[in-house]
């Protein structure tokens, strides 16, 4: 017998009560129970980066927590980034560079890269290959993600 | 590529945790969950309940006591790179720990769950090692600390008992002058390593080495502290040649075995030119600390 669960969880600042499943990932909590589609599931083991989401601020692949851990905790979805300014400048700058083709790894790199140009200092290219080696995209478009993520830094250093 | 159905029960104290893994005999329990859910998504893992240790708080801290340094069992990887504490008594800690998986990974990961898993190539049970490091567990009647040369058994397996949960990390300071060193090579960056070593040479006022220890892992079932070499340099001037070690007896004390990624003899070659290069970095160290 499997007990199922009454989760309340904030999701880009609106607030959900579901009943779940233990066994439900997040990933698919996040896609199908909220019809939030932009956090797209790839690998399904903790891989690929494409459903990398910030849960209580810090990034998280949603493939690898179960939608009853989002119980109580702050969730944000790339949706969220269409809803601040300074945010949009990414999704501007990754559109800018052409630094997608297919668009499928594009939400979890904008989530990753949203949370490092706010942490790390980046000195170098290098470094930013490093940190964006945890997202992988198959259309072979780093050259133009790296290009988008440089600009990012060389704007955030500005300020 | 979906977990099979479990039961699952959030708890916020270790003693509601160890009520709930000593009445249930296939209970998991998850941390970060970055070696567990996979393991589960793949159904290799089909636990009936999982156990949600995540949200105690007090297992998540660092805490400087004079002669050690004691972490809780849930810091994550990158709050132990972060951590000021262990970076300045021991800086091989964030620097090792920097090439565990990807950022995102780290920010989940942690190091109870990292030692748990006992892989013989991850960072955490080498700097266990290295560090002289003692895990203190705790079970529903009992609590006790094991020496990280008993902790780790095999691939996967450690001296953890089932009704037990690990609290926390001791690790002693280092009293004498000493150098350290990391280094890993792995097929792509965040992927486990082939071969990992890490250093850490001591010595007194008369420069001669008083202690050394060396760790090697991904050569063996589990990662291993190489006596012979210690011994080897253990009395030697820090100035000679550290690195003209027996390579026949070393070679016959690990047993590294072929994979996709690398074959038996590139492993053993990557083992001799990682522990030279690793052995003269923890020299060089400490001579530019003698002539500071």
């Amino acid at each position: 017998m499997i007990n199922k669960f009454k989760i309340e969880t904030i999701v880009n600042d609106k607030k959900y009560t579901k009943i779940i499943e233990p066994r439900l990932l997040a990933s698919d909590f996040i896609r199908d129970n909220l019809n939030l589609t932009g956090t797209h599931v790839g690998c399904e083991h903790g891989v690929c980066g494409s459903c990398t989401i910030k849960i209580d601020g810090v990034t998280s692949r949603s493939c690898l927590k179960f939608a009853v851990q989002l119980h109580g905790k702050k969730v944000e979805t790339v949706e969220s980034l269409n809803s601040n300014p300074q945010k949009m400048l990414i999704l501007k700058t990754f559109k800018k560079f052409h630094a997608l083709q297919c668009g499928f790894c594009t939400p979890g790199f904008l989530i990753t890269v949203d949370e490092l140009i706010e942490n790390e200092k980046f000195q170098s290219e290098k470094e930013i290959r490093k940190a964006l080696s945890g997202n992988l995209c198959r259309c072979t478009g780093y050259e133009n993600i790296i290009k988008a993520v440089l600009e990012l830094i060389k704007i955030r250093n500005k300020k | 590529m979906k977990p099979s159905p479990f039961n699952y029960l959030n708890v916020t104290t270790i003693e509601n945790a160890l009520d709930a893994l000593s009445s249930n005999d296939n209970a998991r329990l998850i941390a970060g969950g970055q070696s567990l859910v996979p393991m589960m998504n793949f159904r290799l893992a089909q636990p009936d309940l999982i156990i949600d240790i995540s949200n105690i708080n007090e297992l998540k801290n660092v805490t400087e006591e004079k002669d050690y340094v004691e972490i809780g069992s849930l810091l994550t990887h990158t709050n132990a790179i972060n951590s000021i504490c262990l970076k300045k008594y021991f800086p091989v800690i964030p620097n090792a720990l920097k090439n565990v998986a990807h950022h995102t990974i780290r920010n989940q990961g942690t190091v109870g769950g990292s030692i748990a898993n006992a892989d013989p190539a991850s960072e955490w049970p080498l700097l266990i090692n290295l560090l002289d490091c003692s895990i203190k567990v705790k079970s529903k009647k009992n609590t006790r600390e094991i020496p990280a040369t008993k902790f780790f058994e095999s691939h996967f397996v450690t001296n953890l008992k089932e009704n037990e949960i690990i609290i926390s990390i001791k690790i002693p300071k280092i009293q004498n002058l000493y150098g350290w060193s990391f280094f890993e090579e792995s097929p792509r960056e965040g992927d486990f390593a082939i071969v990992e070593t890490g250093v850490i040479i001591q010595i007194e006022n008369n420069n001669i080495i008083k202690n050394a220890n060396i760790i090697i892992g991904g050569v063996d079932e589990k990662v291993i502290k190489l006596n012979n070499i210690e011994n080897f340099i253990i009395g030697m001037n820090i100035n000679e040649d550290l690195c003209k070690f027996d390579e026949q007896i070393f070679l016959a004390n690990i047993r590294p075995i072929s994979d996709n990624h690398s074959s038996e003899e590139y492993k053993k070659h990557l083992s001799i030119v990682l522990l030279k290069k690793a052995i003269n970095s923890a020299k060089k160290q400490i001579l530019s600390k003698l002539n500071d």
